[in-house]
């Protein structure tokens, strides 16, 4: 119950505000979705700079503006700058990476679509953050930002079953002996532009059930654990493996016949699943 | 060829030397008729190795000098025990240095030998501990002496401010929360400022045992707040309301062990008894500052610098001032001992110590 509280007021918030920010830079110059893994979890989404001027997502007031790439007291921004606006119903918009000469700190409040600032040059990522102030998390700039059109479902690179230090790629059809595995799977958004990371949702059914449902929607701290998930919340650092893939687990595996699906969902709607037939010993 | 470059060394410091002391003698400072500030010597920075027969200098509290040119460390008698020229410097805090060295961040000892080092170059010191920024800007990790990692640690929001002392690190974020994390990397507190429309942290700072922690917090109004611990975790001690309203870091910090909280303002620097009814104002252009006292010592001191302005201040707390002592635009703090003044200039090394008369 108590953690359906935030899920719920994240919802209601999401209701509200929905799609009634602008996108700061072009949608077709997103190189990384929320979710993402950046030697972390990306609790925000990046773009391509490509020296263009940055566009206030909606009305806002200026909180914090810092162009350097360390704080005074030594703490390092990452990529070089910050700059963070209060907007309408408690969200804080952090935008990092904005050329630092060029930053519009010296104006206490904005009008969406006016320049923060201008983007990184070239592929130099500027990064987007949205942070729900009231519940206190990070939620995945597409749920805040207009939908763009997507004609491509996402796609899954690689997947593996995992038992200690034995890894098994999984194939189209597969014999393991029954036992308790992880699900290792590299799964891609994909875009015109190219790959852009993690897809929105991401599903694993063994015989047609269910067994994970995880929508890239927030991230969040608790207890100075990174969080996400809201209706399912996991911790960021059980999430992914040293190699930076998802680790979806544990899966039980009994004697028999099972199949195994992963389906991928992204924002937009579009769906792609992969079956594996497995052989259990 | 040995005595050759001895002779050329000293030859360019003395020039250095001499170009500095004109800078003072041409622009004459307004310290007190008692205090005035005297070159004691100028070294310029040449590229040395490592030599750890010069290890036994970091015992003699030798000082790290990290700029854009140039980084390593010098003895209080002008001994240049290693310096390496470039960009790679980062941080220069207490006895060490921190470099960025093939995608590591590296404390440097004062030899120029290698200490700790730990993957990538989000590191940084606080209170002689080494850490690194995690999680994109929401997180921390400390590390030990020999860089292992001992704990790792997600703040709710973006790190707009970090403080760390013996037993605590500090983070303000930028939906105004301040956490304490212990040791052991476990949540000591968590407290929000509040008060203001808009709540954010502008600044944080730690006395040297932790027992106190002092933050600028908010928009309309700003507030400064001071904690201290006490029973089962940190309480309000002082708080008041500022005229400023900095969006942007702005400096606090402890002074005389806690007894003194240093604050931004914009005309100057703030401070505030918090054992006594003290609320004064030292007038220096202050953008950013650091506070120098040694325990015991008749005076504090007080770096500033707006914009191209540099000076530094010699006081008594709270208000008392001497004098003030105006630095070149280009000159670089490097830090202070006791009454001596240690900074770097046009490639060079440079003491004042303060003196009275």
């Amino acid at each position: 119950m108590a953690r359906r509280i935030p899920a719920a007021g994240l919802l209601l918030i999401l209701c509200v505000a929905a799609w009634a920010f602008q996108w700061p830079l072009e949608p077709s110059a997103v190189r990384r979705e929320f979710g993402g893994y950046l030697g972390g979890y990306l609790p925000g989404m990046t773009f391509a700079g490509g020296g263009s001027p940055v566009l206030a997502p909606e009305d806002g007031e200026l909180v914090f503006a810092y162009g350097k790439p360390r704080l005074p007291d030594g703490f390092p921004l990452p990529l070089g700058s910050v700059a963070a606006y209060a907007h309408a119903g408690g969200m804080l918009g952090v935008v990092s990476g904005m050329q630092p000469a060029s930053m519009a700190d010296y104006k206490p409040l904005v009008k969406a679509g006016e320049p923060l600032g201008m983007g990184p040059e070239g592929e130099r990522p500027l990064r987007l953050e949205f942070f729900d102030l009231q519940n206190r998390r990070y939620v995945n700039p597409r749920m805040m930002l207009p939908p763009v059109a997507d004609p491509l479902a996402p796609s899954l690179r690689g997947a593996w079953l995992v038992s200690g230090a034995a890894e098994l790629p999984l194939e189209r059809s597969l014999a393991v002996r029954q036992g308790s595995y992880f699900l290792a799977l590299d799964p891609t958004e994909l875009m015109p532009q190219g790959q852009t990371g993690m897809p929105f949702r991401v599903a694993a059914l063994l015989d047609g059930v269910l067994r994970f449902d995880w929508r890239h929607d927030a991230a969040w701290s608790s207890a100075g654990r990174g969080m996400i998930v809201s209706a399912d919340p996991r911790a960021e650092r059980e999430l992914y493996d040293a190699a930076g893939r998802l680790r979806l687990g544990p899966l039980s595996l009994s004697r028999g016949r099972s199949l195994l699906t992963v389906r991928l969902t992204d924002f937009a709607g579009n769906a792609r699943e992969y079956s594996y037939a497995l052989v259990v010993q | 060829m040995v005595e050759h470059a001895g002779r050329w060394r000293l030859g360019v410091s003395m020039i250095l030397g001499a170009a500095l002391v004109a800078y003072f003698f041409i622009f004459p400072e307004p310290l007190s008729s008692e205090l005035s500030a005297k070159p004691r010597w100028a070294t310029r920075v040449v590229q040395t190795a490592a030599d750890p027969s010069r290890a036994a200098f970091g015992e003699v509290e030798a000082l790290p000098f990290v700029s854009q040119r140039a980084y390593g460390f010098v003895s209080p008698d002008g001994t240049l025990l290693y310096a390496g020229l470039g960009p790679e410097g980062v941080q220069a805090l207490g006895g060490k240095a921190l470099v960025a060295r093939g995608g590591r961040s590296v404390v440097l000892n004062a030899d120029g030998s290698e200490g700790a080092s730990v993957p990538g170059e989000g590191a940084f010191m606080a209170a002689g501990r080494l850490f690194a920024a995690d999680g994109g800007g929401s997180g921390v990790a400390a590390y030990d002496d020999y860089g292992v990692e001992q704990w790792r640690y997600r703040f709710a929001g973006r790190v707009s401010a970090f403080a760390a002392a013996a037993d605590i690190a500090v983070a303000g974020t930028l939906d105004g929360k301040l956490e304490g994390v212990g040791l052991d990397g476990s949540r000591q507190f968590e407290f929000a400022p509040g008060g203001s429309r808009i709540e954010a942290i502008f600044g944080v700072a730690a006395s040297q045992d932790g027992a106190r922690v002092a933050a600028i917090s908010g928009l309309d109004p700003q507030r400064l707040v001071v904690l201290g611990r006490g029973g089962a975790g940190y309480r309000v001690v002082a708080h008041k309301y500022l005229d400023s309203d900095f969006r942007e870091p702005a400096r606090v910090a402890f002074l005389e062990g806690g007894r003194y909280a240093l604050y931004r303002r914009p005309d100057g620097v703030g401070i505030l008894g918090l054992d006594e009814k003290v609320d004064g104002l030292i007038p220096v252009a202050a953008d950013e500052f650091r506070a120098f006292y040694r325990e015991g010592a008749p005076r504090a001191y007080l770096y500033a610098e707006r914009g191209r302005d540099k000076s530094v201040v010699a006081f008594k707390a709270p208000t008392l001032i001497y004098g003030s002592l105006s630095l070149p635009s280009s000159a670089q703090l490097i830090g202070m001992q006791g009454d001596a003044l240690f900074i770097e200039y046009d490639d060079g090394l440079y003491r004042l110590d303060f003196t009275e008369e």
